[in-house]
């Protein structure tokens, strides 16, 4: 039975050759695509034919006159932009390497084995995507860097070493902690895909004789594919796109990628206006990118059977037991922990608490203050932009979830006509630099007056709905892949239509996915800067804009203060999250009981 | 002689009249100005500084006209700031009343045909603030060598040009990661000279930040030991008690802050109003306390005082052109210092 009948058999089921009816039928099949794809064509290709249009005109004003190939021309002719790709393919694919393993390990062990404190673990993985990307930079030069860094220091006095043994300038560093950094991403990205696979095949898998390297490569590796490269790819596109840390690490010692360029474009050039034709046409290089990048990743799937792990037979999580392995996989958690959280986080709460930037050392121990934090609590304009932030993160997420999971339906459950076409769209914001989603937007909305956001928080909202449907997206996909379609046959021949099926089957087998999306797009949108800067009016700001301009402004501490407390709320958000989860679990069990 | 004594009392008194009469026409131009812009709406003012440094600006202005209404929206980053207004004029016809930015951006507005012309010397605006009638210079950003006094003792601290390229700070310097000082630079010097000292700075292989606030507390924590900053950059850590110290340059490098009103304001009389005041010794005397950049063309600035004793180097305003070519040639050199490194 395909997705189209599904939607039909909710209403009477119609026959005969009455030309209305078969119409009827017809548009009510297309229905859920045709709406769901013209509010993604609203929200990406808008934008998108605006950049389109801006590659082409000479200021890169889409609105200006006149017409060029220029900027192509400027862009790729240009060998210093291949360096830069060069560059960033080294920083973006290290990255990704660092974070998928890592990621993949933490996923592993907390969902599938018997490793002591999972609970807990599950709480703090995420606790890093709190803190803002440029913060946690800043937090590593001050633990790593050569001349003033905490470990170097510890480990020269330790060791008497004359010269600091790591530097943080380097490529290098860069990648450790943009890897780090996206270690969150990963693990909320796999952790559904870990949890709902089937465990009889593990089992079956060490039953026959295999060791654990045999089940990875031969029964985890091959069913958790499309999440791994779902993950991979993104993880690969963010790395292209991100400023932060190779702007705060790589830039002070000339280790320019892509995005550097892009910024220096919108910021720096001394034409005197943003090189918004330039930037255009790069982005249609990330666009080819990631069109390529999802073909890819469709073409790795198509085989949608091979990855079925959640079928119509009940089972349980057993616990994989790791017996001596259990305290040294803790052991390694830990130590993720020390360098992922204790070290950029604890930094931070030092830096929030120094008068000015310093070292840590015990000179300045009689100069902490609790300035910067009372100076938050006092601010008028903290409180006005911390309400904006928590409504902005709470509407976008939901949004993004609810998005995403009826993409995915859409995409993979459904046989709709144009469901690739959802696929691709849904995935093309992420090759858009969050400065040109701005530019778009403000064009629009400017233009489009009747809709009155411009200059609201409704406008960031809906940029950071565009922005971040693709993780959303993807997160959800390898959910889908992973149910079997017997699952939603079976609720059908019972007489459940597709909204109940939908609620009762497919809902709550993707709810770890979806919460896992909700988490994720919350935390994004309580630290993402680029867009909110952009689209910035009077009425508002939010929390990463007021931070940046602490930082902008002179005073990194303040700045570090308002990261220490996005941190905590983030701790409080996931706290309730597990709980909710915890409860919602227990429920259903009693509800199947 | 008696014809000569005559002559100089009447040449007096026409002078102190013209003067009255003068005084007495700003006077009412100004108060037209003022009962016009309180029946517009409130003024809206696109600059780069935080907004609790510009509250404390408008209340100023305030004491005086209290009922004008401003209201300041910080936009950072001047190209931004100019992107935005081309927008908001494409888009839906109107953009703030005031931009404050630098000359590049202000001038590639008045290309646009933007930016409104007004008579300033009518409203009693100094002609050296005002080298164009469509903008008004209100502050500057001076470069200055900041330098970690705990790290360098004041004996070897640098004081001038040539001291910042000897070899003892390399990798120990930081800098913009915009060549802007090596650029203002080659209008005292030369381009050739102002090449060449940048490309001695670029071999002491320099920490470049991407913005001089940041770079300033980096000097402070000690990450570099010197660097060539902005004065208004490091109030903040000194002010907090790092052990970070400003020195002078001579020539000083500097780029000039612009303000100018648009074409499409919605109060040009309280825009033009408010951008009078802000070139008084009271207005000007508030941004600076407020933002720390202040008016090197004003008296009575601690900005002035600055930069009074030395040579300032400064593309003009009408040789934006060519200051936009130097520095992306410049830009080029300096991004080079990652291959030094």
């Amino acid at each position: 039975m395909n997705a189209s009948a599904s939607v039909a058999t909710d209403g009477p089921l119609y026959r005969g050759d009455d030309l209305k009816v078969r119409w009827k039928q017809r548009l009510l099949s297309v229905m859920p695509s045709a709406s769901l794809g013209a509010l993604l064509v609203w929200l990406v290709i808008v934008p998108l034919v605006l950049i389109l249009i801006s590659s082409f005109k000479p200021t890169g004003f889409p609105m200006d006159t006149g017409w060029t190939i220029d900027n192509y021309i400027r862009t790729y002719a240009d060998a210093e932009f291949w360096a830069l790709v060069l560059n960033t393919i080294q920083f973006a694919v290290g990255s990704m390497v660092v974070a998928l393993t890592i990621g993949t390990i933490v996923a592993w062990l907390v969902e599938r084995t018997d490793m002591p404190m999972r609970g807990v673990v599950r709480v703090l993985v995420i606790l890093p995507m709190a803190t803002p990307p440029v913060l946690m930079a800043i937090g590593w030069v001050m633990l790593l860097s050569p001349r003033t860094g905490f470990f170097n220091d510890l480990l020269q006095g330790l060791f008497g070493l004359s010269e600091a043994p790591i530097n943080i300038f380097s490529l290098p560093g860069m990648i450790f902690v943009e890897g780090l950094a996206l270690v969150p991403s990963t693990f909320l990205i796999l952790s559904p895909a870990f949890r709902n696979m089937d465990p009889s095949l593990e089992e079956a898998a060490f039953t026959s004789g295999a060791g654990l390297l045999t089940t990875i490569r031969k029964v985890f590796l091959p069913l958790l594919w499309p999440s791994i490269v779902a993950a991979g790819v993104f993880l690969l596109i963010v790395g292209f796109l991100v400023f932060d840390i190779p702007g705060t690490i790589g830039m002070p010692v000339g280790i320019f990628v892509l995005s550097s360029q892009v910024v220096y474009l919108a910021n720096d050039s001394p034409t005197g206006l943003p090189e918004y034709g330039i930037i255009s046409a790069m982005a249609i290089f990330f666009l080819v990118l990631v069109i390529s990048l999802a073909w890819a990743h469709q073409r790795q799937t198509r085989r949608q059977t091979s990855f079925v792990t959640i079928t119509g037979k009940g089972w349980r999580v057993r616990p994989l037991p790791l017996g001596r392995w259990r305290w040294i996989a803790f052991g390694f958690i830990c130590f993720y922990f020390l360098l992922a959280v204790v070290a950029p986080v604890g930094i931070l709460i030092w830096s929030s608490l120094t008068p000015y930037q310093a070292g840590v050392s015990a000179e300045m121990l009689g100069k902490l203050t609790l300035a910067n934090h009372l100076d938050f609590f006092s601010n008028r304009r903290a409180v006005s932009a911390s309400i904006n932030s928590v409504v902005i993160a709470l509407v976008a997420s939901t949004a993004v979830a609810l998005l995403s999971f009826l993409v995915s339906w859409v995409v993979v459950r459904s046989k709709l006509p144009g469901r690739k076409f959802i696929d691709v769209l849904s995935f093309l914001p992420i090759a858009i630099p969050g400065t040109l989603i701005g530019v778009g937007l403000i064009y629009v909305y400017l233009t489009l007056n009747f809709i009155p956001i411009y200059g609201s928080i409704w406008i960031i909202i809906v940029a950071y709905t565009t922005n971040y449907l693709s993780f959303g997206s993807r997160a959800t996909h390898g959910v889908m892949l992973q149910m079997h379609s017997d699952l939603e046959e079976a609720a059908r021949t019972s007489g459940a239509g597709w909204f109940r099926t939908t609620r009762r089957i497919v809902a709550p087998l993707a709810f770890p996915a979806i919460a896992a999306v909700w988490i994720w797009v919350f935390a994004h949108c309580m630290r993402e800067l680029t867009s909110a800067l952009l689209l910035k009016g009077a009425d508002n700001t939010t929390l990463p804009v007021l931070l940046w301009g602490y930082w902008t402004g002179g005073e990194p501490n303040k700045a570090a203060a308002v990261g220490v407390w996005l941190v905590i709320a983030m701790l409080l958000c996931v706290v309730a999250w597990q709980i909710l989860a915890a409860r919602s679990r227990s429920a259903s069990g009693r509800e199947a009981a | 002689m008696q014809v000569s004594k005559t002559v100089t009392a009447w040449a007096g008194a026409a002078a102190v009249i013209s003067l009255a009469l003068a005084g007495t026409a700003k006077a009412d131009a100004l108060s037209e100005l003022a009962t016009a812009a309180a029946k517009g709406p409130e003024v809206l003012w696109y600059e780069s500084s935080k907004e609790s440094q510009i509250d404390k600006v408008i209340a100023a202005f305030n004491k005086k006209y209290p009922n004008v209404k401003v209201k300041h929206i910080r936009v950072v980053g001047g190209n931004k700031m100019a992107g935005r207004v081309v927008q908001e004029v494409q888009g839906r016809g109107y953009t703030a009343d005031l931009v404050s930015s630098g000359a590049a951006q202000t001038w590639a507005l008045n290309d646009r045909n933007y930016l409104l012309k007004t008579d300033w010397s009518k409203l009693g605006v100094p002609k050296r603030v005002t080298p164009t009638d469509f903008a008004v210079a209100i502050a500057a950003s001076v470069y200055v060598i900041l330098v970690n006094t705990k790290k360098v003792p004041a004996e070897e601290q640098p004081k001038s040009w040539d001291d910042l390229t000897k070899k003892k700070w390399m990798g120990r310097i930081g800098g913009w990661v915009r060549a802007g000082a090596h650029t203002q630079m080659s209008k005292v010097w030369g381009q050739d000279k102002a090449e060449a000292e940048l490309r001695k700075f670029v071999a002491l292989k320099p920490f470049l930040f991407k913005s001089t606030f940041p770079m300033a507390q980096q000097v402070a924590a000690g990450e570099v030991d010197v660097a060539i900053g902005f004065f208004h950059t490091a109030q903040p850590p000194i002010s907090a008690g790092a052990p970070l110290k400003r020195i002078a340059l001579d020539p000083a490098p500097m780029h000039t802050i612009y303000t100018a009103v648009t074409k499409s304001a919605r109060n040009k009389a309280g825009a033009t109003l408010f951008l009078s005041w802000l070139v008084t010794s009271t207005g000007a005397k508030a941004y600076e306390d407020a933002t720390n950049r202040g008016s090197h063309l004003l008296e009575g600035t601690r900005t002035h005082a600055l930069v009074k004793e030395a040579k300032t180097a400064e593309y003009p305003a009408e040789e934006t052109g060519t200051y936009r070519k130097v520095a992306k040639k410049f830009n080029k050199i300096l991004s080079s210092a990652g291959a030094a490194r």
